[in-house]
């Protein structure tokens, strides 16, 4: 597969050979930026974690170029911090088991540019060469213009498959804009607790970005990380959760 | 009781996915409109009384 960003990075943890790593891909996640996949798609990294036939596999759009530069980095130049943020996204593909992490390497205005095709059509690539069950991406609703304008890619890159090569479930998740207002009976509930320590190890990572994020970003929109609270605990009796979807695609064991 | 101790919530853009003669922007708005349908009728509820 030759992806059309020259600078592009497709990592392989277990040293597969990149074709043979994609096509065992079951559950795709593709986020816009470095530290996304961890936040929105952990059902499906949780999933596949202990899986002999199940792997997720990422695809990260942006290159990390708008980073903040705080702390330790604060006399980063973009090309350094884009470097920092790759790699940081290598070490989360080896913590989460990843079969792949495709980095697309692209910048956010050539993500939002709406004449542009790249992105597309790396993405038919990928989908057609990884034929995923379950793909997550962000949610059409998300406030930040970059999550919206990948999940059009990634619809319009569904879209331009056969039918038989399409995901069977596509969920738009949440990052900067919650889904709790959705209609309950609409609303697909994703159970992302069991695997503490990955969480915590995927956590740790996240935590790390996110701070360096900061200027990048809305702030108060994400909750702040720590065990487990990457996501919404749950306040809801099993009589009120009786009228949610639980994710008809589920993922699997975990 | 409850069953799970943590929870996230997804949009469900499968029908997209199947039926490309969807049109994805009234897709989406269509669940704002059921929300504020919602939102209306539970309100005027309360308002009407």
């Amino acid at each position: 597969m030759q992806l059309r960003n020259s600078s592009a990075d497709i990592f392989i943890p277990d040293g597969k050979a990149p074709e043979e790593a994609l096509l065992r891909i079951s559950h795709l996640g593709v986020g816009a930026h470095q530290d996304d996949l961890e936040f929105m798609a952990f059902h499906g990294i949780q999933a596949c974690y202990h899986s002999e036939s199940e792997w997720f596999g990422g695809v990260t759009c942006t290159n990390g170029a708008g980073s903040s530069r705080t702390g330790s980095y604060e006399r980063f130049s973009d090309a350094e911090m884009m470097a920092v943020r790759r790699q940081e996204q290598r070490q989360a593909a080896i913590v989460g088991r990843y079969a792949a992490m495709v980095q697309l390497d692209y910048a956010s205005k050539i993500v939002k540019d709406p004449a542009d095709a790249h992105l597309k059509e790396d993405l038919i690539d990928i989908l057609s060469a990884a034929q995923p069950r379950v793909v997550y991406t962000h949610n059409p609703a998300d406030k930040h213009e970059t999550h919206v304008a990948v999940v059009a890619g990634v619809i319009q890159a569904i879209r331009e498959l056969p039918k038989q090569q399409r995901p069977q479930a596509v969920y738009g998740c949440e990052v900067w804009r919650d889904l709790d207002w959705l209609p309950d009976a609409e609303k697909v509930v994703h159970d992302v607790c069991g695997h503490e320590n990955l969480a915590a190890a995927l956590n740790g990572f996240v935590r790390f970005a996110d701070r360096r994020g900061e200027a990048l970003r809305p702030r108060g929109d994400r909750p702040p990380p720590g065990q487990c609270d990457l996501f919404r605990k749950s306040r809801r009796g099993s009589e009120r959760r009786a009228g949610l979807r639980h994710g008809p695609h589920a993922a699997g064991p975990g | 009781m409850d069953q799970s101790d943590a929870l996230a919530f997804a949009m469900d853009l499968t029908p997209l996915a199947l039926d490309d003669t969807l049109d994805v922007v009234a897709y989406v708005t269509g669940f704002i409109d059921r929300f504020k349908a919602d939102v209306t009728a539970k309100l005027r509820q309360r308002l009407e009384r």
